[in-house]
């Protein structure tokens, strides 16, 4: 019951969190940008370079090539684990989801790796001046959360039976017992660290990468 | 009520601040880092420093545990974002598309809200500006007397209009007397204003976040060209091009009724289209510094070295990082005469790499890179010969 609540209280604190920055947003009222050199490109074209360039980090590309393959890699495999887990909650997927399930066996290898290829790469340079504290503690939740699942999928398997049954009654307020297993616990709650410490940027930055596009113009 | 730190930033400033990934990138290409090393005053501290001022004082925390914040935590990270050259490198190497350069003024203009900026002698801005036109408190009948070259004056009315600039009118003469010779020997009509009437374009009010004057100042200006049949409006000065491009039309209230050009952009112009003929040729290696507001600002970098490349004989070397990427000069973000030493360190970098590069000559374009490097230079080891960009070429087209 204990994990029960904890789970209610992140979920109402990240509604919380969510409302606060939505009102915070439309406080500001500040100078807006003007743009006296208006780009002589389509805006389809722009859009288009926008959406590429949050797809692929473009910019991240542009300025250091051997982190943007290992934070392309790890966002890439953290979005397919995670839509890969909607089966734990979601009933009634349908049958091809059963691909994104079988990618999600791949992406859940190159998740650790992609995050201990980025620890490489940034202790390569200068590792208490490049990697920030908060960076850091993240990286270490993920890989956690990354190396727990990877367990629970190889060595100490878990019934995922008990682990929809469990999340689908969270869902649906009709609580089930909690599987068994410490490594799912660990998995679990360092699941509801992450959503508590999920960094802002992962809703703003493709808004501001949209923005710095219609600021550059067409630019590679 | 307690002002909000959200109060003064737009939407795309508040995105902005959310966005920083606390990737530290930037602190790779920030002068002020390469010179100090303190994080503490590197652009993602600066973010997440005033990220927390919001969340502690405007979020549920806040409701919960009181909207204090500690006088210490505020005058340190005022005086990080006063010590900062606004030069932008960090917002075009930022993954997130984050706009440092128009970031950082914001900044500074709540800080100066609350009191505790600017800093040192960037609060007798707005006065010097007020009683005489200008930031330096000179007087505003020797703004072109001292250096203006001999020859036909300005029409009274043209569709061309020369804007000289503070910084080049009082602190880079030799620069401004370059553009006139240029801008003669195009031979296109062009008008000025008169010494009294051409002020301040606001930029040093701007970046130092001291925005109170500048709504009845660029009305000033902008009328004053105006009335003189405008339609082009060319100036020398980087910061001052930027301020007329992207805030005049802000404080103007409206679109402008002129286009705003550098001035390397009317002579290419005048190059491509032969009304300006090149005599002569330069057997020198030269090597050119793009100023931030000029590369970073408003993107222009290929025209001035188009025209350094016109020049016959003319071997042009670039620095390691050029174009967007340049480094500042250290001259930036008024942040020159109250960090003296952390810019006098940022230019000596400049000068460094030009002369380990061999280059005879340092070509620059904008007055407060001029007036810096050559400040840098004095009691310095190691010396290069500095020139504008224009007044190298009027020695080859007069």
């Amino acid at each position: 019951m204990f994990i029960i609540i904890i789970t209610y209280i992140v979920i109402a604190l990240l509604y919380i969190k969510g409302v606060m920055n939505i009102l915070l947003l439309c406080r500001a009222q500040g100078q807006d940008q003007v743009y006296l050199n208006d780009s002589t490109y389509p805006r389809t074209v722009l859009y288009m370079l926008s959406l590429l360039d949050v797809i692929f980090f473009t910019r991240l590309f542009r300025i250091n090539k051997p982190l943007w393959l290992g934070e392309w890699l790890f966002h890439l495999s953290f979005i397919i684990v995670l839509l890969a887990h909607l089966r734990y909650i979601l009933v009634g997927l349908p049958s091809w989801w059963s691909h994104i399930v079988c990618m999600g066996k791949y992406a859940g290898l190159l998740m650790p790796l992609s995050l201990l290829y980025i620890l490489v790469v940034r202790a390569s340079v200068d590792w208490r001046r490049y990697i920030s504290p908060g960076n850091l503690c993240l990286i270490i939740i993920l890989l956690i959360i990354s190396v727990s699942g990877l367990l629970m999928r190889y060595i100490y398997r878990t019934d995922i039976v008990e682990v929809k049954r469990f999340m689908v009654g969270l869902f649906t307020f009709s609580f089930q017992p909690l599987p068994e297993g410490r490594l799912f616990m660990l998995h679990y709650l360092a699941g509801l660290v992450l959503l508590l410490y999920l960094p802002s940027h992962v809703l703003t930055a493709p808004v501001t990468i949209s923005e710095a596009r219609r600021r550059e113009g067409f630019r590679i | 009520m307690v002002r909000g730190f959200t109060e003064g930033l737009g939407r795309k400033e508040m995105a902005e601040i959310k966005a920083c990934t606390q990737c530290r990138e930037c602190l790779r290409y920030c002068p002020v880092q390469e010179v100090t090393g303190r994080i503490a005053i590197a652009p993602s501290e600066k973010i997440r420093i005033y990220r927390s001022f919001i969340e502690k004082t405007e979020s549920l925390r806040a409701l919960i545990t009181g909207r204090d914040l500690p006088e210490q935590l505020l005058g340190d990270f005022t005086r990080a974002v006063f010590e900062c050259t606004t030069c932008g490198a960090c917002g075009e190497v930022c993954p997130a598309g984050i706009d440092t350069q128009r970031l950082w003024p914001l900044l500074r203009r709540e800080m100066v809200k609350r009191g505790l900026g600017p800093m040192g002698s960037q609060a007798e801005i707005p006065g010097a500006i007020e009683s005489t036109g200008n930031p330096y408190n000179q007087p505003a009948s020797e703004r072109y007397s001292p250096w203006f070259p001999e020859g036909p004056e300005p029409a009274r009315r043209a569709e061309i209009a020369y804007y000289v600039g503070c910084t080049g009118a009082y602190q880079a003469q030799p620069m401004v007397r370059g553009d006139l010779m240029v801008l003669r020997a195009i031979g296109r009509e062009f008008t000025m204003l008169e010494a009294e009437e051409e002020v301040c374009c606001g930029f040093p009010l701007y970046i130092t976040g001291q925005h109170e004057p500048l709504e009845a100042l660029v009305k000033r200006l902008v009328q004053a060209y105006r009335d003189r049949g405008v339609r082009e409006l060319i100036c020398s000065c980087p910061c001052c091009v930027n301020m007329m491009s992207k805030d005049w039309p802000y404080y103007y209230g409206e679109r402008l009724p002129f286009r705003i050009i550098h001035i390397t952009q009317y002579v290419l112009r005048a190059l491509r289209e032969g009304g300006l003929k090149i005599r002569g040729e330069l057997r020198e290696r030269l090597i050119y510094h793009d100023p931030c507001y000029l590369s970073r600002g408003v993107g222009v970098i290929r025209e001035p070295r188009e025209i350094l490349q016109a020049i016959p004989g003319v071997e042009l070397v670039e620095f390691d990082r050029w174009g967007r990427l340049s480094r500042c000069c250290g001259a930036g973000g008024a942040a020159r005469k109250v960090f003296h030493e952390n810019a006098t360190a940022i230019a000596r970098l400049s000068i460094d790499e030009a002369y380990e590069k061999g280059a005879h000559r340092l070509v620059l374009s904008c007055p407060a890179c001029y007036e810096k490097v050559n400040e840098a230079m004095r009691g310095y080891h190691r010396k290069i010969m500095i020139v504008d960009i224009m007044e190298l070429l009027s020695g080859f087209v007069t």
